[in-house]
């Protein structure tokens, strides 16, 4: 994995009041630091790291929320943008400037997520913070998983999914999680890895990381998402779940996600613009939820059913969910009747905390 | 101001530096000048012993066709243009009298580039005298469009080709070009398919890793072009089947067999049955209109009978 080192750190002159900018900048030693008033109005390269305060709801709903069978997410932001550039990625399309931001008022992202849980305490809350950067590639710099990780092991009724693409899950050893925390792990095809998912951890790496988290006790994740439709598909995906399971004991599982590659009209024109040589934009695609294109239904459901199979094969009987699919995928790639998004969401509500 | 009868062998005709308009054949201008005479004198720029036309391509086009030796001209030197260029002279005197052209204002955005105006310059000056928006990225369309190959211009000056394919089109290979504006010789296009079938020869070439005339090779291509009893939009339509065909081969796939099983329900033409464009759901919509109870109660006992059939299961897979 490559390692997040920037240029230069800019920091909102608000953002010296909170104490999490000061030990960040303890991690980032000899890098040329400035200070602006206002930061929203930087537009940067990754190589920019930059500090401030955000004013926002940090608590939001997946945006798959609408589709017809949804889990019932949640997101919550602490940083935006990530240098792993995926080619696929959504951040390459919708956030305006490159720069890496990191929000530095993390005591106010507790106080919400912990006022908003104990407002709605008949509620269960999965939440993850990986939906706008990779929840732990820039922890070794923040060190923000101490601080959220025991956080959520207070909380009755809510468990944190921190999703990465990286192996920085050095922080995490030794942390009380009281098993409210899932790590999970982006997974694809080692041939994906190489060519579209740049400066990330391999497929190894990211095992070894599951195994270190398995061995203290946290419950683990794994998302195929995207999985990307190509010729060998098969034989490389299966490969990659048979690796997973030749490292993890399927009882550690919370949960394992499938969602085959989907992007936005626009953010399909970035890629053929920004990576001539990627495989992706050429699959067999049509216009669907939200506008976004993805592949045929018929292709889809192949691939969820063979996915589904393979990992029955190694762990039967762990949570295999689909991600914004319809009932009628659900039924025909997976073979159960899923009854509305409630019950999907009892399920994996259930399946984070080992069914306890 | 002097005006000088100038003979048309004295003026370099072939410098075409400051040509705004596109085409010169202008038969109402040939009958007004016959009719009337020259009304307004012809500007030539006289630089280095030569005089260069800046204004009236057209007059002297048609004063050479009625065969006439000379033309009314009003002969200036370059301090006479200042502070502006010959070529914006030529725009602005252009435009007192007619909107441009599509083309000939690419060109004219071409030719002030050309000639050293700064791209901000023309953003900010010239694109709002043209009726375009100040903005750099539609300066890169028109320099797109300005620079494509003359096959495409003819297509744009036709109407056979909308200037977004040509920008489109601009941004390829000449050759590929060149193929292009030949193809359209055969064919017949509206906009929204010229925009569908230039992605689909792009998708399909990129997914090939071949080159982007590859898809036109195929001998299923070849079929439809040759096909004499077509006509050009219905070869242009046939493309853009065949193209989507190879782009969409499950789909496409899918939808026939939903019309195999659909005829296969022997359901009279007037109840329309209808998928999922993209079979994202497994709903058909039924749909048929009587204009009396008698043809109501026919229609709606054609529909019982084909529910009651075994042949209406399989209408709603659309599996392989």
């Amino acid at each position: 994995m490559i390692a997040y080192r920037p240029r230069e750190v800019i920091i909102e002159a608000e953002s010296w009041k909170d104490p999490a900018t000061a030990g960040i900048l303890r991690n980032l030693p000899g890098i040329p630091r400035r200070t602006v008033a206002d930061a929203g109005r930087i537009s940067a390269s990754r190589d920019t790291l930059i500090l401030a305060r955000y004013r926002g709801k940090f608590l939001k709903q997946c945006q798959g929320s609408g589709a017809e069978m949804c889990c019932n997410y949640f997101t919550a932001s602490y940083a935006w943008n990530c240098h792993f550039e995926c080619t696929y990625c959504v951040l390459q399309s919708y956030l305006s400037g490159s720069a890496i931001v990191i929000c530095t008022n993390i005591e106010d992202f507790l106080e919400e997520i912990g006022r908003t849980l104990g407002r709605n305490p008949d509620r269960f809350f999965r939440i993850g913070t990986g939906e706008l950067a990779d929840s732990l590639a820039l922890d070794p710099i923040t060190g923000y998983s101490r601080r959220v990780v025991p956080f959520f092991a207070s909380l009755p009724n809510g468990i944190l999914e921190l999703k990465t693409k990286s192996d920085q899950v050095a922080n995490l050893e030794g942390l009380g999680h009281g098993g409210r925390t899932v790590v999970s792990w982006s997974m694809n095809s080692r041939r994906i890895r190489r060519s579209e998912e740049g400066g990330s951890s391999t497929l190894e790496e990211r095992l070894a990381a599951a195994d270190r988290c398995r061995r203290w006790g946290y419950r683990l994740g794994f998302h195929f998402d995207p999985i990307v439709h190509y010729d060998g598909w098969e034989e490389e995906y299966r490969d990659v779940v048979r690796q997973i399971f030749s490292v993890v004991d399927p009882g550690d599982v919370a949960w394992i996600s499938l969602g085959a590659l989907r992007f936005t009209p626009h953010l399909r024109e970035r890629l053929i613009e920004r990576h001539p040589g990627s495989r992706l934009p050429w699959g067999e695609f049509v216009p669907g939820h939200h506008g976004k294109l993805r592949y045929f239904r018929l292709v889809r459901e192949e691939i969820y059913r063979k996915m589904n199979a393979w990992i029955s094969d190694c762990a039967p009987g762990v949570e295999v969910y689909l991600c914004m699919e319809s009932r009628l995928v659900w039924e025909r790639s997976l073979g159960v009747a899923v009854r509305d998004a409630g019950h999907l969401s009892d399920r994996l509500d259930a399946a984070a905390t080992g069914g306890a | 101001m002097n005006i000088t009868d100038m003979p048309i062998r004295d003026i370099d005709t072939a410098n075409e530096e400051c040509r705004i308009s596109g085409e010169l054949e202008a038969p109402a201008l040939v009958r007004s000048l016959r009719d009337i005479g020259q009304l307004n004198p012809v500007v030539l720029l006289e630089r280095g012993g030569r005089r260069i036309i800046v204004c009236g391509f057209r007059r002297i086009h048609a004063a050479r066709t009625l065969g006439r030796e000379s033309v009314p001209a009003r002969v200036l030197g370059p301090a006479d243009f200042s502070p502006l260029h010959p070529l914006e002279f030529a725009l602005r005197d252009n435009l007192a009298f007619r909107p441009l052209e599509p083309l000939e204002r690419a060109r004219a955005l071409d030719k002030l580039e050309e000639a050293g105006l700064l791209p901000e310059t023309i953003v900010r000056v010239y694109l709002p005298l043209l009726g375009l928006p100040p903005r750099a990225d539609i300066l890169e369309s028109q320099l797109l469009v300005a620079r494509a190959r003359p096959g495409l211009h003819h297509c744009l000056a036709g109407g056979i080709l909308t200037q977004q394919s040509v920008e489109a089109l601009a941004r390829m290979p000449p050759e590929s070009q060149d193929r292009f504006a030949l193809l359209m010789e055969r064919i017949r296009l509206s906009a929204s398919l010229q925009r569908q079938v230039l992605g689909l020869l792009r998708d399909l070439a990129a997914g090939d890793g071949a080159s982007w005339g590859a898809p036109l090779d195929g001998e299923e291509v070849g079929a439809i072009l040759d096909d004499p009893s077509l006509s050009p939009a219905a070869k242009g339509e046939g493309l853009h089947e065949a193209l989507y065909r190879r782009r969409h081969p499950r789909l496409t796939r899918a939808r026939a067999r939903f019309r195999e099983r659909e005829r296969a329900l022997g359901l009279p033409g007037a109840i329309r049955l209808a998928a999922h464009p993209y079979f994202e759901t497994a709903d058909i919509r039924v749909e048929f209109s009587a204009p009396d109870a008698a043809r109501f109660r026919f229609l709606a006992g054609e529909l019982e009978r084909a529910a009651r059939g075994a042949d209406l299961e399989t209408l709603f897979e659309v599996d392989e």
